[in-house]
C-alpha cells in the first residue's frame, strides 16, 4: 500500500494533454460584454446548446477562410 | 532486552500507523526513524556516526531512486509515453478484446519504465479520454490496467522502488534483474490477458476504428528525442555497468543530469514534482531497520525464521513470496522490502539457502501482493479513486470477487517459476 497525495493535479495536466490528442479541442477565453447578466453568462461554460453553436461557428469561419486563401 | 522490547514496540507502532494509514506515510516513518535515534542513543546501542551509516551505507540506493524519479519526470513531460500509448491504440480496428489487450500490454510497458503511479495515470488518462470520444464504459478495464501495472513492475530493476532496493542491496546487476524478471512478467502477462479476454467475450465491439495522430501528444519534438536519447543512454549504461562496475547510482545520477541540461524542461519545476515523500520514507525506514538490526532486534526474528525454514528448507522460497506478497496487501511493500533484507541475509547464512533466490522471492512477492487488495498498491487506489469519480465505488468484497482471482494466479505462477530458477 502506498501515499498518492498530490496526484489529482499531476492526473488532471496529464489527462488534459492526452483529452487533447484523443479529441482535439480549445480553450478559449471570451471576455463578458457589457449588458448581460453574470450568471446567466457565466452558465454558457456548461451549456451544451451554445458549445454546439460555437463549435459550428468555428467549422463554418473555417470554412470561409479556406475559401478566401484559395481566391 | 529493554530496549529489544522498545524497538519491537515502536516498530509495531509504526506498522499500525501504516496499515490504518491514519497519517502521511512518510511522516510515520521519519517519526520511528526519530525514536530509533532517541532511544538508541540513550541506551548506548549505537553511536551518531551509526545514524549517518545507516544512510551512508545505503547512498547508492538513494541515488538511484531520485536519478530514475528526475530522469522518469522529465521522460513523461517529453509526452514519449503519451507518443507510445497512442501509436499502439491508433488504427487497430473495432475488436474490444484486441483494443483491451493493447492498452493493457501498454500498462505493462509504462510500468516498467515509470513508477506505478505514473503509469497509472497516464493509462488511466488515455482510457477515460478515449471513453469519452467513443461513449463507451471501460470502467472495468481500468481496473485491469491498475493490477496490470504491478506486473510491469516487476519487470525490470528501475520499475518499482523494491526492486531498486533489492538490487542495490543485493549487487543484482541490470541484465541479471531483466533476465529473470521479464520472462515472469511476460508469462504473467500473457496468461492475465487471456484471462480478461475471456471476461470480455460479450463486451461491444468499439464504435470507431480510432485515427489518432501520435505526434499530437508531443509539445515539443526536440525536447522529445533529446529526453528519448539520454533514455537510451542511461539504459545502455545500466547493462554495461555489470562489466565496468561504476555503480547504478551514479549512473542513474548522472542521466538525471544530463536530462536536467539537455531536455530543455525546466530543472525547477522538475525537482518540484519529484516525490520527496517517498524518499524520506525510504532514508527513514533505513535509519530505522538499521537501528533495530544494530540492536539485534531483526536477529532475534530472524532466528526463529531460520528454525522454520530449518525444518522445511525447500519452501522457505515460496514462505517468502507468500510472507511478502501478504505484508505488501496491506503495508506499502519498500519497509517490508527494507526490513526483510536483513532477516533473509541471516536466515540466507544460518539455513544455507540461495541468497539470491530469497531475493527474487522477495521481489516477487512485494510486486505482486498489492493486487490482493483494494488499498494494496497506489495504482489501485488511483483507479478505485477514477472510477469514484465516475460513481462507481468498488466494494473490499467486489474487490475480492473479481479480482482475487489475478493475485492467487500470479502468486501460484511466482511460485512455479520460482521453483524453476532453484532447480535450474
Amino acid at each position: 500500500m502506498s501515499n498518492s497525495s498530490g496526484v489529482p493535479k499531476k492526473f488532471e495536466e496529464i489527462r488534459s494533454e492526452i483529452e487533447k490528442a484523443v479529441i482535439p479541442h480549445i480553450t478559449v477565453k471570451i471576455v463578458m460584454p457589457e449588458g448581460v447578466d453574470k450568471e446567466e453568462f457565466l452558465g454558457l461554460e456548461k451549456d451544451e446548446e451554445f458549445l454546439q453553436a460555437l463549435s459550428d461557428f468555428a467549422r463554418r469561419w473555417l470554412k470561409k477562410k479556406s475559401r478566401e486563401v484559395n481566391v | 532486552m529493554m530496549i529489544t522490547i522498545i524497538f519491537s514496540i515502536i516498530f509495531a507502532l509504526i506498522l499500525i500507523l501504516l496499515v490504518t494509514g491514519s497519517y502521511h506515510r512518510s511522516v510515520v516513518a521519519m517519526l520511528g526513524a526519530l525514536l530509533i535515534i532517541a532511544f538508541g542513543l540513550e541506551y548506548g546501542v549505537f553511536g551518531t556516526q551509526d545514524v549517518v551509516g545507516f544512510v551512508f551505507d545505503n547512498a547508492d540506493t538513494i541515488a538511484l531512486v531520485i536519478g530514475s524519479m528526475i530522469l522518469c519526470e522529465a521522460l513523461g513531460r517529453s509526452g514519449l509515453f503519451q507518443f507510445v500509448g497512442l501509436s499502439l491504440i491508433s488504427n487497430i480496428g473495432k475488436s474490444i478484446r484486441w483494443f483491451a489487450a493493447i492498452m493493457l500490454l501498454l500498462t505493462v510497458f509504462l510500468s516498467a519504465f515509470l513508477n506505478n503511479i505514473t503509469a497509472m495515470l497516464v493509462v488511466g488518462a488515455l482510457t477515460l479520454s478515449l471513453e469519452k470520444r467513443l461513449e463507451m464504459d471501460f470502467s472495468e478495464l481500468i481496473i485491469y490496467e491498475a493490477i496490470f501495472t504491478n506486473i510491469g513492475g516487476l519487470m525490470l530493476m528501475i520499475s518499482s522502488i523494491p526492486n531498486l532496493i533489492v538490487a542495490g542491496e543485493f549487487n543484482i546487476g541490470f541484465s541479471r534483474f531483466a533476465v529473470v524478471c521479464i520472462p515472469l512478467s511476460l508469462i504473467l502477462t500473457v496468461v492475465s490477458i487471456y484471462m480478461v479476454m475471456r471476461r470480455m467475450k460479450t463486451a461491444a465491439p468499439l464504435k470507431e476504428n480510432l485515427e489518432i495522430d501520435p505526434w499530437s501528444a508531443v509539445k515539443n519534438k526536440k525536447v522529445f528525442y533529446r529526453a528519448s536519447l539520454i533514455f537510451i543512454l542511461v539504459m545502455i549504461f545500466f547493462v554495461l555497468n555489470d562489466v565496468v562496475h561504476v555503480g547504478l547510482g551514479l549512473i542513474a545520477i548522472g542521466g538525471a543530469t544530463a536530462m536536467l541540461i539537455l531536455s530543455g524542461e525546466e530543472p525547477e519545476s522538475i525537482f518540484r514534482d519529484i516525490d520527496w515523500g517517498t524518499i524520506f520514507f525510504l532514508v527513514s525506514f533505513f535509519i530505522i531497520v538499521g537501528g533495530m538490526e544494530k540492536s539485534g532486534v531483526l536477529e532475534v526474528f530472524a532466528q526463529d525464521v531460520s528454525a522454520v525454514f530449518l525444518l522445511i528448507p525447500a519452501l522457505a522460497y515460496l514462505f517468502t513470496i507468500l510472507v511478502c506478497g501478504a505484508a505488501s496487501a496491506f503495508i506499502d511493500n519498500i519497509p517490508i522490502t527494507i526490513t526483510l533484507i536483513p532477516i533473509i541475509r541471516y536466515v540466507s547464512d544460518k539455513v544455507g539457502l540461495s541468497i539470491e533466490t530469497l531475493a527474487w522471492s522477495m521481489v516477487f512477492g512485494a510486486n505482486l501482493g498489492g493486487n490482493f487488495t483494494p488499498i494494496g498498491s497506489p495504482s489501485i487506489i488511483i483507479a478505485t479513486g477514477m472510477l469514484k469519480a465516475k460513481g462507481i465505488n468498488i466494494s473490499v468484497y467486489e474487490w475480492f470477487r473479481k479480482n482475487e482471482v489475478f493475485t492467487f494466479v500470479h502468486l501460484l505462477l511466482a511460485d512455479v517459476y520460482t521453483v524453476c530458477i532453484v532447480v535450474i
